[in-house]
């Protein structure tokens, strides 16, 4: 999960988000969907990075889509489906599948290695997402490039209502929720830093990120700045590969001095929804700021 | 024992010879099976038109950038052995390697390819850049009153490759983690990156340096009977000093910048190539050729012993090399 | 050639003061001295490797400096001290080498080469060995393929520096032979040697002391047992053979 650079400063949501977006929306509604009638869709469609692989596959493309990178093999619509590899994709396996369209991620997929694949003629689509907006953006021009453009607006609006009545949610909380530090790896510790998806995820659930904007997005910090930063509740993307990892590291003697850590306070989110920049975020986001008073499990 | 244990001409067409069959068992591995008939077609442009991108686009720009490695850090190798009189000398010992490694991950951290400034060749220029830089630094350090010091030369080298791995562990504990992986991949050498470009690029340079180090092979010769000899025979020592250090480290830093560090290359083959031929004016040649050689199949190992996994060439010249080291050093004492 | 009040030395201090001397045609001329003495400096020199900080040094009367590279290389042949081969080398084309200033370098060596390459080796009774390792040979083989070496350049000026330190007895006398002939036939011979016996069959010999020279002339008036004295800090006994050769004979160190 490559960490974007530059830090974008996550948009408030206010409660007047819902009709905003809406409107929003409106227009990619009405317009004609660009060369919708002039070239027929793709129908040999390769995924290089598990985030565009998510939003195919949401989309309802996944009869059209040949190959997926090896880490979105967990996804179901991805089984029987070629595996290209890892951050850098296997070029002669790509080529040899002859597609019509390969989508790569800016931050998820080898640079060289997709402009090498532009340069020999192969039709791709670029993803960006550094935060939820953008993922939504993502979606919106997977849908176009594949021609379910109407399949995107219907998952645009469900995101859309689902992000605002957890915002809506958050905001109903009265003040901002605990001061929160997303973990993503134990030891040493990683954290998500307010300029990374993650970090837009706690800002419209309105939880305080402990890490300050200077520390960057993904940044590695010690237990000592951890402790000092005192978060009043530690959320970890659990998956079955760091479980052990996390529950050794916050049953040991070090993490013992982060307060939230000692006393219990730390929410398991399901890793899957964190890993990447994909329509999951969303349930991340209603993972956040629950229906209920949050009820901290434990690691 | 004769001067070359084989006649030149003969063994020299054996080995263009065996460079081309290297080169075309190269085109045959890859991760999409394809069978030789069908890289052969391809190769000509005809058939399938995935096979044809594949061969023609992919492997073969990749084969050719092996070759061209392999020799220029040869060649590169020869002549600094020539140059510091010391069969153990390697083209990273002057700091090339820590130059072009500086150079790579300040511009992978500045964001160059993100920027698309240069597009694909930004890592490449900025490894030179790097490089280049090294080089100078050394050459500064290893003048003594107009001349180039042997011995200063290799401490200079030492030197500034220590500095360059100070500054690079500074700037991989402070950088983003993405960017310093990429940055890994690329010090354990790859040639993945092969383009038109870079090969074209490559060639030049090897062009360039098999033109200034060749005619200076009788002068290397008579380097061996040490410099004061050399002068009195009327070899103007300095300058051929000078332009073979500058030659070599040129020739290894075009080399870092398009594949990483590829080492042992450097300094084994003009070591085995020393076995068959005695004379700096064959053995400059000999080195070039039996390091492309050399190079070619292993990435072709490196491609298709785990395929479709890849080995780092890197690392694979690197457990080959250094076991061949060892016996090198054991064969000499 | 000749040396005109030369000071010479290394990073700023003085290893030769002053010293000046001729070295004509058809002479074979030792230099004996001390270990520091200067010997080697004056060897260096004399064959243009290092600049006199003082003084002149010229060949043929004309100043070292002003001659071109490769007429110097051809005129003067120079032998240093001590070579350790690092890298396999045939013999016969280190001898070859010798030839270099003669053919330029960036051709390959002529039949002219060759034989004058051969003559030298064999000249040092060394022409079994043309076609081994020089890594492979003892010090001595090794010691007479690089006095070849200087023999086949064919020079009209030879500086050897110490040329027969490891040889035995039989091919001390093959190499001082050989020098003798290129001596007769025109050359002038210097050469460097802590070998009394030798320095006595020379024409000429200098006594090089503390960079200055204590004394210069035929081999009878230079060996004297006084002045070997001095020059060795040991005692000495000098006895004229009847052809006039003195027969040199030092028992102990004094002080």
């Amino acid at each position: 999960m490559p960490p974007p650079r530059r830090p974008e400063r996550p948009r408030r949501a206010g409660r007047a988000l819902r009709p905003l977006l809406l409107a929003l929306l409106l227009p990619v509604l009405l317009l004609p969907g660009p060369a919708a009638s002039a070239v027929p869709p793709p129908r040999r469609i390769v995924a290089l990075a598990p985030s565009a692989a998510e939003i195919l596959f949401a989309l309802g493309a996944d009869g059209r889509v040949v190959a997926v990178p090896d880490a979105a093999r967990d996804l179901p619509a991805a089984n029987g489906k070629v595996l290209t590899g890892g951050f850098t994709p296997d070029l002669e396996r790509v080529v040899a599948l002859a597609p019509d369209l390969v989508v790569v991620s800016r931050d998820g997929t080898d640079r060289a290695a997709y402009e090498k694949l532009r340069a020999l003629g192969l039709p791709l689509l670029v993803t960006g997402a550094r935060n939820l907006d953008g993922v939504l953006d993502d979606i919106r021009r997977v849908g176009e490039a594949i021609g379910e453009s109407a399949a995107a607006d219907r998952l645009l609006v469900s995101l859309a209502a689902r992000i605002s009545a957890a915002e809506r949610r958050a905001a109903a909380r009265g003040g901002p929720g605990p001061r929160t530090v997303v973990v993503i790896w134990p030891d040493p510790p990683v954290v998500a830093g307010p300029g990374s998806f993650i970090g837009d995820l706690l800002a419209r659930a309105r939880l305080p990120n402990v890490v300050p904007a200077r520390a960057g997005e993904w940044p590695r910090v010690s237990l000592e700045t951890l402790a000092g930063w005192n978060p009043g509740l530690v959320v970890m993307p659990e998956t079955p590969e760091n479980r052990d990892a996390f529950t050794r590291a916050f049953a040991g003697g070090p993490w013992r001095i982060v307060p939230a850590v000692r006393e219990g306070r730390v929410m398991a989110i399901p890793g899957e929804f964190l890993e990447r920049p994909g329509p999951r975020l969303v349930d991340a986001l209603e993972r956040l700021v629950p229906s209920e008073a949050p009820a901290p499990e434990g690691p | 024992m004769k001067a070359s244990r084989f006649p030149a001409a003969a063994t020299g067409l054996a080995l263009l010879v065996l460079l081309a069959g290297s080169l075309l068992l190269s085109l045959l591995a890859g991760s999409v099976a394809l069978a030789p008939r069908d890289v052969l077609s391809a190769l000509t442009g005809s058939g399938d038109p995935s096979a044809v991108t594949i061969v023609r686009e992919l492997r073969l720009p990749r084969s050719l950038l092996a070759a061209l490695v392999g020799g220029v850090l040869a060649l590169s190798g020869a002549a600094l052995q020539a140059l510091l009189r010391n069969p153990l000398a390697d083209p990273y010992l002057l700091g090339v390697s820590g130059g072009a490694a500086c150079g790579t991950l300040a511009g992978l951290l500045l964001g160059l390819p993100a920027a698309g400034l240069l597009g694909r060749a930004a890592l490449p220029a900025t490894a030179f850049l790097g490089a280049l830089g090294a080089i100078l630094l050394v050459g500064l350090g290893a003048s003594v009153g107009g001349r180039l010091d042997r011995g200063r030369l290799l401490l200079s080298g030492v030197v500034v490759n220590a500095l360059a791995s100070a500054v690079l562990l500074f700037l991989l504990s402070w950088g983003d983690g993405a960017r310093t992986q990429s940055f890994v991949f690329w010090m354990l050498g790859s040639l993945a990156g092969a383009t038109d470009g870079a090969v074209a690029a490559l060639a030049v340079y090897a062009v360039i340096g098999l033109a200034a180090l060749l005619p200076l092979a009788p002068a290397f010769d008579a380097l061996a009977l040490g410099e004061e000899t050399a002068f009195t025979l009327g070899v103007p020592v300095e300058t051929v000093k000078r332009i073979a250090y500058l030659a070599a480290s040129l020739l290894a830093a075009a080399a870092v910048s398009v594949s990483g560090i590829i080492g042992f290359v450097g300094l084994l083959v003009p070591n085995g190539a020393r076995l068959l031929c005695r004379s700096n004016r064959s053995l400059l040649l000999l080195s070039f050729v039996l390091g492309a050689i050399l190079l070619v199949l292993a990435d072709t190992a490196a491609r298709a012993l785990f395929s479709p996994a890849e080995i780092s060439i890197g690392a694979l010249t690197a457990l080959l090399g250094a076991p061949a080291f060892l016996l090198l050093m054991r064969r000499r004492a | 050639m000749q040396l005109s009040e030369v000071s010479a030395g290394y990073g700023g201090r003085d290893v030769l003061s002053e010293v000046s001397l001729s070295l004509p045609g058809r002479t074979v001329v030792s230099l004996l001295g001390e270990n520091g003495a200067g010997k080697t400096t004056l060897l260096k020199v004399l064959s243009g490797i290092l600049r006199a900080r003082a003084g002149s040094v010229t060949l043929g009367g004309r100043p070292l400096d002003a001659v071109p590279r490769r007429e110097a290389a051809r005129r003067i042949g120079y032998l240093p001290q001590g070579f350790e081969p690092l890298f396999p080398m045939r013999a016969l084309d280190a001898v070859l080498l010798g030839r270099m200033p003669h053919r330029g370098g960036f051709t390959a060596p002529r039949p002219a080469d060759l034989v004058a390459a051969r003559r030298a080796l064999e000249e040092v009774d060394a022409a079994a060995f043309a076609e081994a390792d020089l890594r492979e040979m003892s010090g001595g083989e090794r010691q007479r393929v690089l006095v070849a070496r200087v023999l086949a350049g064919e020079p009209e000026v030879m500086l050897l520096d110490e040329p027969t330190a490891s040889l035995d007895p039989r091919h001390r006398l093959v190499v001082l032979e050989a020098l003798r002939r290129r001596a007769a036939a025109g050359a002038a011979v210097l050469l460097s040697t802590h070998e009394l016996e030798f320095a006595a069959a020379a024409d000429r010999a200098i006594l090089l002391a503390g960079g200055r020279i204590l004394a210069d002339g035929p081999a009878r008036e230079t060996l004297t047992a006084p002045l070997l004295s001095r020059l060795f800090g040991v005692a000495a006994r000098v006895v004229p053979l009847p052809d006039g050769t003195p027969l040199v004979s030092l028992s102990r160190p004094v002080e």
